[in-house]
Order: structure tokens, then sequence, then C-alpha cells
């Protein structure tokens, strides 16, 4: 066992270090937070930069125009990235996660050609059409139905959590095209062009007051057949592709923050009194925020290990449940601890006289989302107990 | 970048395993009834488990700390009493004084300076008593200790002694070498605990599968998957940060700072400092790079913290998901708890844990020793 990194690993930490250190200066500062427009433009125009510098498509294969970074360069990507405090990934999440990485698993020469240097370059916006309000932790339930007319599909349904879906060009569309067999036989995956006449956006707000996430309702949308990635009926699979793409290294920059964040109420105990005397003096508080950064301390290692494993066998890990499930509960707790600490400062998500409170009220609710999105905690727990425990699936 | 036991470490989980399973089974730790086997501590030195950190020219192993927590995860798995901790952290310490720590001929055990009350674990078969304290170690001759053995151990297999005063003993050690003891003590507590930790996750799984009820395996009622499913993650955390921890240490006893960022290597080099000045100085490593200075004490503190949680609360879950039959005698479940306990309240643990970390925690956030080097 050894935290050694190569001397390949250390040079790419370094070029990219001074990279950031050139382009970040003088970069404007982010639009407003619901501006998706404004939004769109800033966060493609990083994405040209990066793509320009030869930082795009990090963790994709060389042959499709990606850099065929190691799980452990990716990380230290994200790394660099995140503590220079570089743009997020924003509304390019779809396009380089998930889209992207399917087109260049399974898609046909002609649908990489078309479809990948966008993403790369920054030119073009995904979102993602998976989840149905009938099919949320049971995706496989999913409804949208496509019919096969000629050389098109027509697609009807809804589709709900669709980021960025007001801004986006393109959407990876999972479709029920048969009925038989079992459920997740007969799903199909579509690309879907957003300009296509009988698609309606409707924001759905959150409870966190952001616009981020759309309801899209599909009614008889027409979408070629040469859009379709992998087979008829063989969606599920292709799904997965995505999905296995999880390298341990999804909540990286997350994790970064959440430290940042924890040191922040460091400063806020420090500033804040409670009865007479500043609030870190109450070793109630002490021990929490000392056991919440071992906690942080051990995710970080749980994530060198997770993404040292992949980089070694290549074999997507199960350790990304096993994360996401601490992890997600444990910003709860940090949300929690925040609530304490602000005392009257929590009743607002703007700053109060420069006491930094903002962020923490944003991080409290936000963390709510974390133990629902992408896999419930309840859903994680099962696959950790049947895949890795090996205990029996529950009878239906 | 490694945190998995390479081939080497894995023939060596191996070895120490089988031998467990020979000499170290819980039916014969059961038959024991609490004493320690001379024989079967001799056969501990033969293996080398005592010498681990013991330099090769003085016929040791000179193993790293990452191997020995990986040792210590298997002596955890199976319970294998007395004071295997303190005499494989003491053993080189003291080794040109007392050699027979190290094979095994003599067996020495731990109190720390704070203690209170004063109670001495496997009294009667000790040979020697350690005494730590931030000022360095005192080495006492166990038959010079007047202590009352006690009845009812908590742990049937780590019976305890009380005494009201313990003897001045010799200094056999400094306060470089007790906190270079103390770390060894804190991650090797922290990899038995480990080794409990993963193996009630295992014992309680294994028994689910099998156990009906409503004519079906109780493992499938979700229930008691997520109860599971807590219990093993709780122990992956403790193991990611257990490992990590000693690998920083190795890395950094050897002075390989290749996972530096470029900036601490171009400025640091501290290949050849003695331990104080490694002890002391910052070093960035993979974690964070530069973000955070990792701090090997501060990451075995954590660890062990965690790895006593995890521990305790897997014992626990093992006891719940066996149902009745889990608070019976006969059933190992409590066995494991009872030893955890054992293991987390001795030398440096509790509110103490809490209070350095969160004040390492703290000088992180203003930039101070040991903290992070804000660019």
């Amino acid at each position: 066992m050894d935290l050694k990194l190569t001397e390949a690993e250390l040079a790419f930490r370094r070029e990219l270090r001074q990279w950031l250190t050139v382009e970040l200066d003088g970069l404007a500062p982010p639009p407003e937070k619901q501006d998706w427009e404004s939004r769109r433009k800033y966060d493609l125009s990083w994405q040209a930069k990066l793509y320009q510098a030869g930082y795009a498509g990090i963790d994709w294969p060389k042959q499709v125009g990606g850099r065929g970074a190691s799980p452990i360069e990716q990380m230290i990507y994200i790394e660099e990235t995140e503590r220079a405090h570089a743009p997020y990934v924003g509304v390019n999440f779809v396009g380089l996660l998930h889209a992207g990485p399917t087109i260049a698993a399974i898609g046909s020469q002609e649908q990489q050609t078309r479809y990948l240097p966008g993403i790369l370059k920054g030119e073009e916006v995904w979102c993602q059409g998976f989840s149905e309000p009938c099919a949320g932790s049971d995706l496989a339930a999913l409804s949208t139905k496509a019919v096969r007319d000629g050389d098109e599909y027509i697609v009807s349904g809804q589709k709900i959590w669709t980021s960025h879906a007001q801004v986006a060009d393109y959407c990876e569309l999972l479709v029920r095209t048969s009925n038989e067999g079992p459920k997740h036989h007969g799903i199909t995956w579509l690309i879907l062009d957003m300009k296509s006449p009988g698609i309606e956006i409707v924001p759905l707000k959150t409870i966190g007051n952001s616009t981020e996430f759309s309801q899209v309702f599909l009614e008889e949308v027409r979408v070629p057949v040469a859009d379709r990635v992998g087979e008829e009926n063989q969606g599920w699979k292709v799904a997965m592709v995505t999905f296995s793409f999880e390298r341990g290294t999804a909540f990286i920059s997350d994790l970064i923050r959440s430290r940042e964040l924890l040191k922040s109420l460091v400063t806020i105990a420090r500033e804040t009194r409670g009865n007479s005397s500043p609030l870190w003096n109450d070793s109630a508080i002490r021990y929490q925020i000392g056991h919440l950064s071992a906690e942080l301390d051990a995710l970080w290692s749980l994530t060198l290990r997770n993404v040292s494993q992949a980089s070694k066998d290549r074999v997507p890990g199960v350790g990304g449940s096993v994360f996401k499930l601490y992890y997600s509960e444990l910003r709860q707790r940090i949300g929690d601890l925040a609530l304490k600490i602000l005392q009257r400062g929590a009743l607002a998500m703007d700053d109060i006289a420069g006491m930094g409170n903002a962020e923490h009220v944003e991080g409290y609710i936000y963390a709510i989302s974390m133990t629902i999105a992408a896999g419930t905690s309840q859903v994680q727990r099962n696959i950790i107990a049947e895949r890795i425990l090996g205990l029996p699936r529950q009878a239906s | 970048m490694n945190l998995d036991p390479n081939e080497e470490e894995i023939a060596l989980v191996a070895t120490i395993g089988s031998i467990c399973e020979d000499h170290f089974s819980i039916a014969q730790l059961r038959e024991s009834e609490g004493r320690l086997d001379r024989d079967s501590w001799r056969l501990l030195g033969d293996t080398g488990v005592f010498s681990t950190f013991v330099d090769p020219a003085k016929d040791g192993l000179g193993l790293g700390l990452s191997q020995a927590i990986l040792i210590f995860e298997v002596l955890g798995k199976f319970l294998v009493p007395g004071p295997v901790i303190a005499s494989v952290a003491i053993a080189d310490i003291v080794g040109d004084s007392f050699p027979e720590i190290a094979k095994g001929g003599c067996i020495a055990g731990v109190v720390d300076e704070s203690d209170s009350p004063i109670v001495i674990e496997n009294f009667e078969d000790l040979d020697l008593l350690l005494r730590v304290g931030p000022s360095g170690i005192e080495l006492i001759e166990a038959s010079e200790i007047r202590a009352i053995p006690l009845r009812n151990p908590f742990d049937p297999y780590t019976p305890v002694a009380a005494c009201s005063q313990l003897p001045a003993g010799r200094i056999v050690g400094d306060a470089k070498d007790s906190e270079l003891f103390r770390l060894r003590f804190g991650a090797l507590a922290g990899a038995f605990l480990l080794g409990i930790g993963a193996r009630t996750v295992d014992l309680a799984v294994e028994f689910a599968k099998s156990r009906y009820q409503f004519s079906r395996p109780i493992g499938s009622f979700q229930a008691i998957k997520h109860l599971l499913a807590d219990a093993f993650v709780r122990a992956e955390l403790s193991r990611a940060q257990l490992y990590f921890a000693g690998a920083s240490f190795d890395d950094r006893a050897t002075g390989d700072f290749a996972g530096a960022s470029f900036d601490d290597r171009a400025t640091g080099d501290f290949a050849g400092a003695s331990f104080d000045d490694r002890a002391t100085g910052d070093f960035a490593g993979a974690s964070f790079d530069d973000h955070e200075v990792v701090n090997c004490e501060r990451a075995v503190i954590g660890a062990r913290m965690l790895c006593s949680e995890a521990a305790i609360a897997n014992s626990r879950t093992c006891i719940q998901v066996h149902g009745g039959m889990g608070f019976t005698w006969e059933v190992d479940a409590h066995l494991y708890l009872k030893r955890a306990v054992v293991l987390s309240n001795s030398l440096n643990c509790g509110e103490n844990c809490l209070e350095q970390l969160s004040e390492s925690f703290y000088n992180e956030c203003v930039g101070g020793k040991g903290g992070a080097n804000f660019s």
C-alpha cells in the first residue's frame, strides 16, 4: 500500500495547475444562479477553453477525441480544478459524463462523428430524459412510448427531473418500444433533438427555490431511427453502460467543497457568541466538528481507494454505493450542525452582515436532496446488501 | 497509488490467517478461560508478529505500519488474546535491553499514565508492564506490582486487575519513543478493531442467509438488509482511513515524497530526517494535495476512532441479527463486542481524540502548524 503518484501523474498535475492559474486570472464571475441562458453561455465558453487546452473529455477514450486519462488522473483533474475554483462542469454535465461516454461506447461511427465533437468543444448541451413520474427508483418501469413509423419513432410521454432542459440541444432519452417480457426488456435509448415539435418544458421548482429541474412533456415527437443508440429494445443495457462509467470520481468536487463548508463553520463558531463566549468554546460543538472532520478525511481515503482500484482493475467497482450512502447522510449532518451554529443566521439564504450564513442555509436544503437523487439511500442499501453482501433478493 | 494489499501483503495475511486458524480459533479461546498460553505466545513470536518493526539485521521482519495493520486486522478477526499490540509496539524500542519481547518469551502489558482507575489487563500473565506518558515510557516488573484480580471482567478473555498505585519503574523510552509507541498502538488497535468490525458483518450475513422465519431467510427482509449494509459501510469507511493512515506513515518514514505536490517536493527534503523532524514536519501527500497537509497522527486518531465505532456498532448489529440467540453466551457475537469495548478504552481514546481532531482541524482552518498551506 502506498500513496505515491507516478512521475506522469505529477507532471499532469503540474501542467494543469499552471494552465489554470493563467486561465482563471481575469475570468468573468459566474452569472446569476437562475439565469439559465447566461449560465449556458458561461459553462460552454469554459468548456471551449478546456477543449483548446486539451483538457476536454478527460476520461473519454482517445479515439473519440478524449484524453484517455486514468481514474487517478481524472481525480487529479477534479482536485485541481476545484482547488483553483474553476467553473463547475455545469450544463455540460450530462454531455460529458453520461450521454457522451455512452455514444463513445455504443454509438455508431456516424453518431460519434455527429455528436461527440459538439460536447467536447462546448457547442452543444445535453440533458437527460430517464426518470418519469411513475418510474423513479424503479426506472425500468418507464412508460414513455415510442412507436415505429417508417424511418422514425413517434414518442409520447412525460419525463421528470430533467436538469437544464430549458437550455439543452439534445436529450438522452429512454423510451418503451415493447411491452413484452420483463420490464427492462423493451426499452430503447434515443437521441432527442430538443428543437423537435411536440416538446413542452415545464420548470419544476425545488424546495431550494431552484428551477434547475424541469418536467418534459412529449406529444407525438418524431425521432429518426438513425438517432437510436444501440439496438431496439436493448436500451436498458445501453443505459447501464452509462452508469458503469462511475469510477469513484463522481463526488470529488462535492467532497472538497464539503470540507470548505466545515472550515467555514469553524470560522463562524469562533466569531458567533452563544450566551457569553464564542460557540467554539462549547465542547459539544467542537467535538461534533472534530468528528465530522475525521469522517471527511475517511471519505477522502475511501475515494483514493476506489479510484486506485478503478485505475488498476478498469472494472467499475461497487465502492460508489458505499461512498454515496455515507457521504449523503454526512452532508445532512453537516447541515444540521450548521443550523445549530448559525442560530438566527439560519433564517435567510442571504448573507447577513458578512456572517457567511447563506451557503450553509443553501447547503442544508441542498443536502436534503442528496439521499434521494442518484439512487435513494434505501436503494443504495439494497444494492450493497444484495450485490456486495450477497443477501437474497426480496420475494416479489 | 494503491490502498489495497499487494501480492506480498496478501501472502502475509494468508500466513497469519492460517496460523490463527490452527492455534487461535474462538473455540481455543473459550477453552483458555482467559489465561495466556506461553507456548502460543512463543509461537506468535516465532512467526514474527512481535518483531514486525524490528530491524532485519536484528532478526526482525522490518515491516512498515501498513503491513502491521494487515497482520493485526487478522488477529482481530480471531480475537487473539493478550497484550499483542503493546508487545509489537514496544519490541524494537527496548529491543537491546529486552530482546525476549520480540521473540515472544516475555509478555509486556501497558497502562496509560493518566488512567483512572488503574486497571491492568492480563495482569496475572504479565512479566512486564509499560507505563506510557507524554514524557516517556517506564517499565515496571510485574512481580513488583500489587493488584487485585477482578472476578468479573467485562471481556471474559481479557482478565483485569485493579491497582491503587503503581511502583516507580525504569525509564526505557523518551517523549519521542512515547509518541511513536502511541501512534503505533492507535493504528494497531484500529486494525484489531477493523478485524472485529469486518468479521461481525461476515458472521451476521452468514446467519441472515441461513436463518429462516416466515418461511424466508431473514436476510431477504429489507429491515435486516439495511442494518447489514450500514454495518458494511462503517467497516469499509474505517478500513479506508486506516489503510490511508498506514500508507501515509510509511511514505513519510521512508522519506518517499513521490505523492507530494510539486511545490512541496521542490522545497521539502525530508529524506534522512530524524523521527523528530518527520513527526513535526508538514507533509503534503496525495490527500487534497497541499490543501490538506497529511498529518499522520491525525489520520491515525481519526482512523482508530472510526474503527472503534464500527467495531462496537457492528458487533451490536451482529447480536441484533442473531436475535435471542445473539444474547446467549454460546453465540460468539458478544465476545467481539466485549473485546471491542476493551480496545476502545485503552491509550488515548474517547473525548481526548475528539479534542485532538477538532484542534487539528481548527489549525488547518487558520493555517497554523499541521494545517493547510493556503496558496
